[in-house]
């Protein structure tokens, strides 16, 4: 079923294991390399640089590809729209099985980028000449990326076709009527959890190992998508927005109640739990969805003003940050808060710093004639608010 | 799992006995690192604070007291500096390691209370009179001095920031294009001044092992504001546009062989794009001069950037197999 070479792909799974134990210093280079020879891989694999500037390559050759067949039919082309870009896409498919097959690009830039090229294709030439209604494009999205995951086992390809399962089960609900409005969110809540586990149970067959990549992907976006479905801003405003409720700014939704409780509690628990069976990714999504829970508060209810808050934040965040990782210097419970592989280190170091250099950025003075003109907003990020 | 996959190994013989048990004990009391998430947390924190403390003084700035105010962002600042002195590690050429998380972070809050505090001197006392550029010039020094003491490559990209805002250019990797104005002969020509300068100063610490291992970084922003100041002066004086590509051609190949000869994969990848983006405006200014052929120079202009498209493609190919020997970035 998957178009790449499998027994390259098992190979590959053993490289990035025995990769990861040699960063930890658990074998030796001549260990490894035995390794690496007794279980060869064959596929073309750029540098992630050269995979970028490849994928943008294959972006701009497609497109001037299209354009260039758009502009052959230029006289019939508002009829012929549709199937130009099915045509097309059917080249692009081609194109990818010869890359794949013959040239073995295997995470290339090349191969994703076909693989994207082709399926927006086919969706715009099934779905543009048509007026579709949405539960269908999204039945055609759920298609067309069940393909593009059982094939080539794209991460992004499977993130799209959970969510475009979620799409059906959502617009389900909304033809369902006034009921099936009120109980969409919980739906997809369920369907996420459902989703969640499913996955956790599949990552461990061995049928499954060369989409684990795609599994953990879904496992993160079920984890997102079933605290989004329980927020109390996302339910409330798209809901207003979708149903036309027309609440008032105070107004609150149906069962608003248990949507707080969702907002304040899935983060928490997602922590706690991630903490317990140590799941990184149960803890790095519960931080990330913690600034959701104080985005969401802050939202509805003003407590104090947002620079007495960011400051207050401030300090209770750089506290907790040097409490833990004074903490944390010794191991505790499995945990610390030094780096176990100093790999890249400088790498990770240089894109840090660009990072800072895009959030603190100076004030420039837009005439620029007059050497040296900053603002007030030279002083950091303090001129930005 | 994969322990059982360690076992095969060791079954086939080609893992040895201690190596398999430094795995079985490593998967025994697994270990996981939170540094980043604790590095994470922190940059949020100073990102919270520098922009609370810098709305707080904004709206509270007739009812506070200007005294209390510079005096707060003093005792700030010099405590997040007392920290860093007390704790820094020797100076050297070469790369110091920071002596701990916090010590990089109360760096980065100290420097950005103390460009806050250089502004407010300036806005509420007008310190420095009209010489504006020495209210952003001062900040810039005391970046670039502290990035060079303690050792901070966060901090030096800060610092090539400010310095390029001091010479009226933005260089935030993000809006570099959106916020200059690249219509503007003075910016032009003040960024390929600026991009020469991070080049040479990148070579000047590579060859003498000044701080060596901030070379990357001056390469970095002067490779971008030299490409683009280049490609835009071509845009810009239009009338001489060739031997503007001649000067892009020379950029290019200084930095191919730089490329090539530091194994840069991200320096070959920008000098790669900047080439087809500036050739591509040559051949669509020459296939624009034959306008009497429209249909036929578009097609041309279609099929060129296509069979361009694929060349480059072929070449990244080969150039990523020539320098392939060890991953850098």
């Amino acid at each position: 079923m998957i178009a790449y070479n499998q027994q390259w792909l098992s190979n590959l799974n053993i490289h990035k294991v025995v990769d990861n134990a040699f960063d930890e210093n658990c074998l030796t280079a001549e260990e490894q390399e035995a390794i690496h020879q007794r279980y060869p891989v064959g596929f073309y694999t750029p540098n992630i640089f050269i995979a970028i500037g490849l994928l943008l390559l294959t972006i701009i050759i497609m497109l001037f590809s299209f354009g260039l067949l758009g502009f052959i039919f230029r006289e019939i082309i508002e009829k012929m729209i549709g199937g130009l870009a099915i045509f097309f896409a059917i080249i692009c498919f081609a194109v990818l099985g010869y890359m794949i097959k013959i040239k073995k690009h295997f995470n290339s830039g090349v191969d994703e980028g076909l693989l994207w090229g082709a399926a927006i294709a086919l969706f715009c030439g099934i779905s543009l000449p048509h007026d579709l209604s949405n539960i269908t494009n999204c039945i055609i999205v759920f298609m067309i990326s069940l393909f593009g995951t059982a094939r080539y086992a794209d991460r992004l390809m499977a993130a799209v076709l959970y969510l475009s399962v979620l799409g059906i089960l959502f617009y389900g609900c909304v033809e369902l009527g006034s009921i099936g409005k009120a109980i969409a969110p919980f739906v997809i809540m369920i369907a996420s959890l459902v989703s969640y586990f499913m996955v956790g149970r599949a990552g461990y067959k061995p049928t499954m190992i060369h989409y684990r990549n795609c599994l953990t992907i879904i496992e993160i976006v079920s984890l997102v998508s079933l605290y989004a479905a329980g927020n109390y801003f996302v339910v409330r405003e798209l809901s207003n927005e979708m149903f036309h409720l027309h609440l008032q700014p105070a107004e609150s939704i149906p069962f608003g109640w248990l949507f707080w409780i969702f907002t304040v509690v899935i983060p928490l628990l997602y922590l706690a739990i991630g903490i317990q069976k140590k799941n990184t990714i149960l803890i790095r999504v519960g931080l990330l969805l913690f600034a959701a829970i104080v985005f969401t508060i802050r939202y509805y209810h003003a407590i104090m003003p947002l620079e007495t808050m960011m400051t207050i934040a401030g300090i209770i965040v750089f506290a907790i940050a040097y409490g833990l990782s004074k903490w944390l210097h010794d191991p505790v419970h499995g945990f610390t808060s030094r780096e176990i592989s100093s790999k890249n280190a400088l790498e990770k170091l240089q894109v840090e710093s660009l990072i800072l250099a895009q959030t603190f950025k100076p004030g420039t003075d837009p005439g620029g004639t007059k050497f040296g003109g900053g603002d007030f907003g030279g002083g950091g990020a303090s001129g930005e608010y | 799992m994969d322990d059982q996959l360690f076992e095969q190994l060791h079954a086939a013989g080609i893992l040895s006995e201690a190596s398999l048990q430094k795995i079985k004990a490593r998967v025994a009391r697994r270990l996981i690192s939170v540094h980043w998430e604790i590095k994470t947390l922190m940059y949020l924190a100073v990102l919270l604070l520098s922009g609370g403390f810098g709305i707080l003084i904004y709206k509270n700035i007739d009812s506070i007291g200007h005294n209390v105010i510079l005096l707060f962002l003093v005792l700030l600042c010099s405590g997040c500096y007392y920290y860093c002195f007390k704790y820094k590690l020797p100076f050297s050429l070469s790369r110091v390691a920071s002596p701990d998380t916090l010590f990089d972070y109360l760096l980065l809050l100290g420097c950005l209370t103390f460009i806050s505090f250089v502004a407010y001197l300036q806005y509420q006392y007008v310190f420095f009179g009209n010489r504006y550029g020495l209210a952003s010039f001062i900040p810039m020094v005391v970046l670039f001095l502290s990035a060079y003491y303690f050792d901070n490559i966060g901090i030096l990209s800060l610092g090539i920031t400010n310095l390029a805002a001091w010479l009226g250019i933005t260089v935030t990797p993000l809006e570099i294009l959106k916020t200059n104005d690249f219509n503007n002969t003075t910016i032009i020509l003040t960024g390929l001044l600026l991009g020469a300068f991070l080049i040479a100063t990148a070579l000047f610490s590579q060859r003498n092992d000044f701080k060596k291992h901030f070379q990357f970084t001056y390469t970095n922003f002067g490779m971008h504001i030299l490409f683009i100041c280049c490609i835009a002066a071509m845009f810009h004086f239009e009338n001489v546009y060739l031997l503007w590509f001649m000067l892009l051609t020379g950029i290019v190949y200084y930095f191919y062989t730089k490329a090539f000869s530091e194994r840069s994969f991200y320096i070959m990848l920008v000098t790669a794009l900047y080439t087809y983006f500036g050739i591509g405006y040559v051949v669509v200014r020459i296939l624009s001069i034959m306008s009497s052929l429209t249909v036929g120079a578009i097609y041309l202009g279609l099929i060129y950037f296509i069979a361009s498209g694929i060349g480059l493609v072929l070449f990244l190919i080969k150039a990523n197999k020539k320098i392939k020997t060890n991953d850098s970035i």
